[in-house]
């Protein structure tokens, strides 16, 4: 390759790219007869869309857009499936009246587990339907075009973007859509860097955050988790260039696909295909999960606690009174600190833990309980440490199988750990000066 | 030949009016995001002001390109018109669904209105609908939109 790149004097990709080109041109200029068209609408839009200036913040307002869908207009739709899961619930517990226990683990434990996490389906279904509509009219491969520009000035590789875009739906996919990057240190950055691209499994936690501590702003505070996701992916990529994979990245060459109006019918499909996984999720991981943080919740070493009892002292908040001196600095009691253990098996777990804890404590509405229990600033910080702490165990996983390297992968673990509790703490001291960080203080 | 090279500089007179609205609306709404000030018509949201602001700079750039004379200035008319577009719907969409929650009468809808869902982003779009008429006229929206 050296010696073909002493040769050409650029780089071998891009030369052989070139000629490739111009071979496909001559062709077509034999056996074609051109009429003059000018600029086709896709050139047109390509104009604008990848405007050097203009390029960014048109992404970003689509981006936006697509949050703001999501979220926003999906509020009615979990109230609905909310209220038809919590009535199926009680029906079931009054049926087993006679059985205390029956009755919490049924009512409390599995629908009240599925009344705090089914509704979620809401935003997620609208965020990957908004996905499929950018992904099917051919604007994602532009917006890694567009961030190209803006990662190679940091060393990172512009094909990095088409993972990190494909992580907001689920980030073992986009681990393992990493094995289309060529060079192994541009593949390595690339994998140790999406963890921090946010999945639909984080949506749940910021949707039940941001309603329930910053009314009127969800959609935006949201979008912000999102590019904080961005920007530590974009940092993590860029630091791992300038330390440990050191090197310029391999050139980026890309065909864009021309841009198509997107039928509803395809949509709809590839919206079922990636929202499907959060039902089979919840019917079979979140499923048993519900059943463990129930009883680890509702029994303590004194056996079962009875109705409404003190959660503190059961299984749950031993565990969570473990960790808790650690979090304290971001103003995270037991019960956070017991969410994020249990979310380690998956993100959406931590609605689940905090929605069985309260629920158990006699609590329905969720939203308010957390209003009255915890600061703005703490929710920002809870939100954050969600975001950028460890992905969950099947990401890990993947983290594993792609890298092939039980040092990558732990070394992924500590650094998301380490980078969480530090975005988190700050977050939480700038947020507790402005005096978010009081109960109610939103 | 395509609209714009029919009536070039009343189209692009057009384009600049419509950018400047929405740039003034958005500015608007972004300071008022910033001081804590609401009207029903002009609403307080630093980053919804700020979507309208870019929206409004992609308008006025066509107009800057066309007095250059580039034969391509309309391809800015036509991308400000479909974020607008793009915008208004999402408002709308939200409409509706709130409107749903307020007819089915859930708790966090007994007191939602109409005028607080009226956003710039929604009224605005009457200045850009004759743009988006033109450019989906102009454009064979088809499948392939070559």
């Amino acid at each position: 390759m050296k010696r073909v790149k002493a040769v050409l004097g650029d780089d071998p990709e891009l030369a052989f790219a070139e000629k490739r080109y111009n071979m496909i041109g001559d062709i077509l200029e034999e056996c074609l007869t051109k009429t003059e068209t000018g600029m086709t609408f896709s050139d047109k839009l390509d104009k604008v869309l990848l405007n050097k200036y203009l390029g960014i913040p048109i992404f970003l307002i689509l981006v936006w857009a697509l949050f703001q869908f999501s979220i926003e207009a999906s509020g009615v739709f979990m109230v609905i499936i909310e209220t038809a899961l919590v009535t199926i619930g009680a029906f079931f517990g009054t049926l087993l009246a006679g059985n205390e226990i029956a009755a919490s683990l049924v009512q409390d434990g599995i629908f009240g587990g599925f009344a705090f996490i089914l509704p979620f389906l809401a935003p997620i279904f609208l965020m990957f339907l908004g996905i499929a509509w950018l992904e099917d009219s051919g604007y994602f491969a532009r917006a890694a075009f567009v961030m190209d520009k803006l990662l190679r000035k940091l060393g990172v590789h512009g094909k990095t973007f088409i993972p990190m875009m494909l992580g907001f739906g689920c980030n073992i996919p986009a681990i393992m859509a990493c094995r289309s990057i060529e060079g192994e240190k541009d593949r390595m950055i690339s994998i140790l860097s999406n963890p921090y691209i946010s999945c639909g499994a984080r949506l749940p936690v910021y949707v039940l955050f941001a309603a329930a501590f910053f009314p009127g702003f969800e959609g935006s505070v949201i979008f912000s988790m999102y590019i904080l996701g961005l920007a530590v992916a974009i940092f993590t990529a860029w630091l791992l260039r300038k330390t440990l994979f050191k090197g310029e990245p391999e050139p980026f060459i890309m065909e864009l696909p021309i841009y198509r109006v997107p039928t509803l019918r395809e949509s709809v499909l590839h919206m079922w295909e990636r929202g499907v996984v959060f039902l089979k999720k919840a019917g079979t991981w979140l499923f048993l999960g519900a059943i463990i943080l129930w009883f680890m919740s509702a029994f303590g070493p004194a056996g079962y606690l009875g109705i409404d009892p003190d959660v503190s002292v059961s299984y749950t908040g031993i565990l969570g009174g473990l960790i808790q001196p650690i979090f304290a600095p971001l103003g995270f009691d037991w019960r956070l600190g017991a969410a994020l253990i249990f979310a380690f098996l998956a993100k959406e777990i931590a609605v689940e833990s905090l929605g069985i804890i309260f629920a158990i404590e006699g609590d329905i509405a969720i939203g308010g309980a957390l209003a009255g229990v915890f600061s703005p600033a703490t929710a920002a910080a809870f939100m954050i440490f969600i975001l950028l702490y460890i992905p969950c165990v099947a990401a890990v996983g993947t983290i594993k199988s792609e890298t092939n390297s039980w040092k990558w992968t732990l070394f992924s673990v500590v650094y998301s750990i380490i980078i969480a509790y530090v975005i988190a703490a700050i977050a939480f001291a700038l947020l507790s000066a402005i005096g978010l960080g009081v109960i109610g203080g939103a | 030949m395509t609209v714009a090279d029919k009536n070039s500089t009343g189209l692009g007179l057009y384009s600049l009016a419509v950018g400047l609205i929405y740039v003034l609306v958005g500015g608007a709404q972004f300071v008022n995001g910033f001081i804590g000030y609401e009207t029903w018509i002009v609403p307080g949201d630093w980053f919804q002001g700020l979507v309208l602001v870019i929206i409004g700079l992609v308008f006025s750039w066509g107009y800057v390109l066309m007095r250059k004379g580039d034969q391509e200035w309309d391809s800015y008319l036509a991308i400000g018109s479909l974020l607008a577009g793009i915008i208004f719907a999402l408002y709308l969409f939200m409409m509706l669904a709130n409107g749903l929650g307020w007819m089915l009468g859930f708790e966090d809808w007994l007191e939602w209105t109409f005028i607080e869902q009226f956003q710039p982003g929604l009224w605005l779009f009457t200045v850009a609908i004759p743009g988006a008429y033109l450019t989906m006229k102009e454009h064979a929206w088809n499948r392939s939109v070559s």
